[in-house]
């Protein structure tokens, strides 16, 4: 897969989240938003970041950072979701979609415009403000970060009232000499080596050299002491990867540590005791070591430190008894040229050893372990990237298509199939006419099934005219909200397409044309806040749309004198008030006295009807004065589409009724 | 035998992006929608390493590495959190829920291979880069 088809499914995936987004924001401004509905809010910007950041799309991740930010101060009750608020976020919204498109388009959204909604946002956290700008600026833009980084805070689980370790991995911690008796102290009968260990107090190097720091090597390479506790082992962590990485890294020795082997009488199996001491050449830097122990800090005691350090193996533990009166603790020859050899070898060793000491999942413990067969992910997991709430598929558009243009054909053969036996005049009862009327019908339910799978739910269509009403009514300064009915209607996909620019258009007109102003509104005892409604269902085989405001209705006399006025019509000539409305839909007919910003943009009312006829529809108005004024559009369920299927239209002798409206 | 990997991540891009990196670099991949899936997943599709991430619809990230650790099957498995996220305590967090590390959105292909190479041990050569 390259890479531009994976951005192609970033945007994709990116309208979905968008969409999801809008009606989260819906149900938050309804006032019906549970926690779940807060969750996949804010998830769906979380996710456009995390898509962002991999293309490298900076402004979006950016943006996207700040909008789930406040998403998640609210979704954790930290902030409130006052009415300003949600207008941010509705706005917001708009913004990041503005933002994926300009994406899309790899062009790119004025900083100034940016900084706006960022503003806002901010201004939504109120003195809290936004965290740390350093964090906030290297947030994901950089390239991958591989750390727990979390040594200092970590204590180990396995570990219970042990303070936080303060063993980092940094030799210059461990530089007090008399830290080194601390090695000996820690047991008790029942304690796991990773409590011992979690004292916090390494092993150290007695008369080291404290100059020594992270960037500079030392002459004769490193000395690493490694001891893994439970925890690392229950994390997930398996110390033979690490020490081949050190040998990959040029470890000359790598040598088990015996030390704190505990006596037979006080052995647990549950307890990691191993560990190992590797040699490592000066030419490895401290961070490329440090590195490699990432993932395991503060899970496990680790000393680096020069080499040049003479460093003095105390005795290992004593198990019984309190340090003070320990008897000489058992030692073990963990220098012995005997012992010293490849990790390779080490680790067939860990494997025997491991088998009792704090592994008891013998999966880990027996690394390398043999894999038994194991069931490849099956083809319905692969396709489980499409399971939602409702299991889907999706489908290259342009493979839907072939199938509607071979049921297409299909129609037709079978249409000529038809009159072909109707032309023989065979007697009633033959065989081949009953076949014939099967196949028929046959054809007839896989046509419309075939087409079932072009069809969508107006609800993202309807969604986006909500940021059109908001739009359109800050412009105007008129206060309008969109009412929507019937968002789940199916409609042919190419409605949905081509219906936006429509649709954006009259609804623009219903805000600015088509409501009065508030004052007006409140002398007219309405509501001052305008009602525009949108609404979509299936009649009578028709897919019916309307948009209505509750406006003053069209003025008539006013809609008469201007197409006068245009000549567009004769003076004196009589027309029904049908008529007279749809003068509206006449080429470079405008009722707005002055061309206004939002609307009047030389585009009228004619480009939708045309947008409409294409589609194969009619368009209709009707208007009460005082009341407001009503569009209906009313479109074939499968509208013809330019070429491609124009047979299934031409030939309305054959066809299917749904194709021959037109 | 080729390395086995389980990526559950709620996007649809990153988990596209993912697979494209495992396949890439040999590995087996599977993945899975979000974390209710993934631990369903998980004793099936029985991975050598995890890759998970934290904001997911039904379970998240937490849940599955509790999910995993607390399971019955497999349950050393090393888990690697990929986020967008890289606050200490949410780290902190995994960590105690028995994450095995912490990798930052967006990745990097041939770093992430590293990473799960050093995890796994696995040094299985794979398919070179096409």
């Amino acid at each position: 897969m390259s890479m531009q088809s994976i951005r192609d499914t970033f945007f994709e995936e990116c309208e979905d989240l968008l969409e999801a987004l809008a009606e989260g924001l819906a149900r938050m401004e309804s006032g019906e938003a549970d926690s779940e509905c807060l969750n996949a809010v804010f998830r769906a910007v979380h996710s456009i970041k995390g898509g962002a950041g991999a293309f490298a799309l900076d402004d979006l991740v950016a943006f996207a950072h700040r909008f789930e930010t406040v998403l998640d101060e609210i979704r954790s009750d930290r902030m409130e979701l006052t009415d300003e608020a949600m207008h941010v976020l509705l706005r917001s919204a708009d913004h990041l979609a503005d933002l994926v498109e300009a994406a899309h388009e790899e062009r790119s959204i004025d900083d100034d415009i940016t900084a706006g909604f960022l503003a806002n946002l901010d201004a939504c956290l109120g003195d809290a403000g936004f965290e740390d700008p350093a964090e906030d600026a290297d947030f994901g833009f950089s390239a991958i970060t591989l750390d727990f980084g979390l040594s200092a805070e970590f204590t180990d689980p396995g570990a219970p009232g042990a303070g936080p370790p303060s063993s980092t991995p940094h030799i210059s911690d461990g530089a007090d000499p008399d830290r080194t008796t601390e090695f000996g102290t820690g047991f008790e009968e029942t304690a796991s080596p990773g409590e011992a260990s979690a004292d916090g107090l390494s092993p150290a190097t007695p008369g080291s050299v404290p100059a020594t720091t992270e960037d500079e090597a030392p002459a004769q390479g490193w000395i690493i002491h490694f001891r893994p506790w439970a925890s690392l082992y229950t994390n997930g962590h398996d110390p033979f990867p690490l020490l081949c990485g050190l040998e990959a890294l040029g470890a000359s020795r790598i040598t088990p540590d015996l030390s704190r082997c505990p006596k037979p009488d006080s052995y647990s199996p549950e307890s990691p005791w191993l560990g190992w001491e590797v040699h490592l050449p000066s030419s490895v830097s401290h961070a490329e070591i440090d590195a490699h122990f990432e993932f395991v800090r503060g899970l496990c005691n680790l000393e680096i430190a020069p080499q040049n350090s003479p460093r003095v193996i105390e005795a290992g533990p004593s198990v019984l008894s309190n340090p003070d009166a320990a008897p000489p603790p058992p030692q073990m020859p963990i220098h012995s040229e005997g012992l010293e050899t490849s990790a390779a070898a080490v680790m067939a060793e860990l494997g025997a050893a491991t088998a009792g000491v704090g592994v008891s999942d013998s999966q880990t413990a027996d690394t390398p372990q043999p894999l038994a067969p194991r069931k490849r992910p099956s083809k319905a997991e692969d396709e489980s990237d499409n399971r939602g709430p409702k299991p889907t598929l999706r489908v290259d558009l342009e493979r839907v298509d072939r199938l509607i243009n071979a049921v297409g054909e299909l129609i037709i053969n079978q249409a000529m199939i038809e009159q072909s036996v109707t032309d023989l005049s065979l007697p009633a009862e033959t065989e081949i006419i009953s076949h014939t009327e099967d196949y028929r019908l046959l054809a007839r339910d896989l046509q419309e099934a075939v087409m079932a799978i072009r069809a969508q739910p107006v609800k993202p269509l309807f969604q986006r005219m909500s940021r059109i009403v908001r739009e359109a009514s800050e412009a105007t300064g008129k206060p309008a909200r969109l009412v929507t009915v019937g968002d789940t209607t199916e409609v042919d996909k190419t409605v949905v397409e081509r219906l936006a620019d429509p649709l954006t258009h009259m609804i623009r007109n219903a805000v600015d044309h088509g409501l009065e102003n508030s004052a007006a509104r409140a002398l007219a005892g309405k509501d001052p806040e305008g009602t525009i409604r949108l609404s979509a269902a299936h009649r009578s085989g028709s897919v019916i749309i309307t948009i209505s405001d509750d406006g003053g209705g069209l003025d008539r006399d006013k809609v008469l004198a201007k197409a006068i006025s245009r000549g567009l019509v004769t003076e004196g000539a009589e027309l029904s008030d049908a008529e007279i409305d749809n003068l509206l839909f006449l080429p470079g007919f405008s009722t707005a006295d002055k061309v206004s910003n939002l609307s009047g943009r030389g585009v009228g009312l004619d480009v939708v009807k045309n947008a409409v006829t294409a589609l194969g529809g009619r368009i209709a108005i009707s208007s009460t004065l005082g009341q407001g004024s009503e569009f209906t559009i009313s479109l074939p369920p499968h509208p013809r589409r330019d070429g491609r299927h124009g047979h299934l239209c031409s030939r309305p002798d054959h066809g299917d009724p749904h194709f021959i409206r037109h | 035998m080729s390395l086995r990997v389980l990526a559950i991540d709620d996007s649809l891009t990153i988990r596209t992006l993912l697979r494209q990196a495992m396949e890439n670099a040999g590995f087996d991949c599977a993945t899975a929608n979000d974390g209710a899936d993934g631990v369903s997943m998980f004793a099936e599709v029985d991975p050598d390493v995890v890759i998970t991430d934290i904001n997911m619809p039904r379970l998240d990230g937490f849940g599955v590495i509790e999910a995993i650790r607390s399971g019955t099957h497999n349950s050393r498995v090393p888990i690697l959190v990929l986020s967008t996220e890289s606050g200490d305590a949410l780290k902190a967090r995994a960590r105690a829920a028995g994450a095995t590390g912490w990798l930052v959105k967006p990745f990097e292909d041939l770093q992430l291979i590293a990473v799960l190479r050093r995890v796994t041990g696995y040094s299985g050569s794979g398919k070179a880069h096409p």
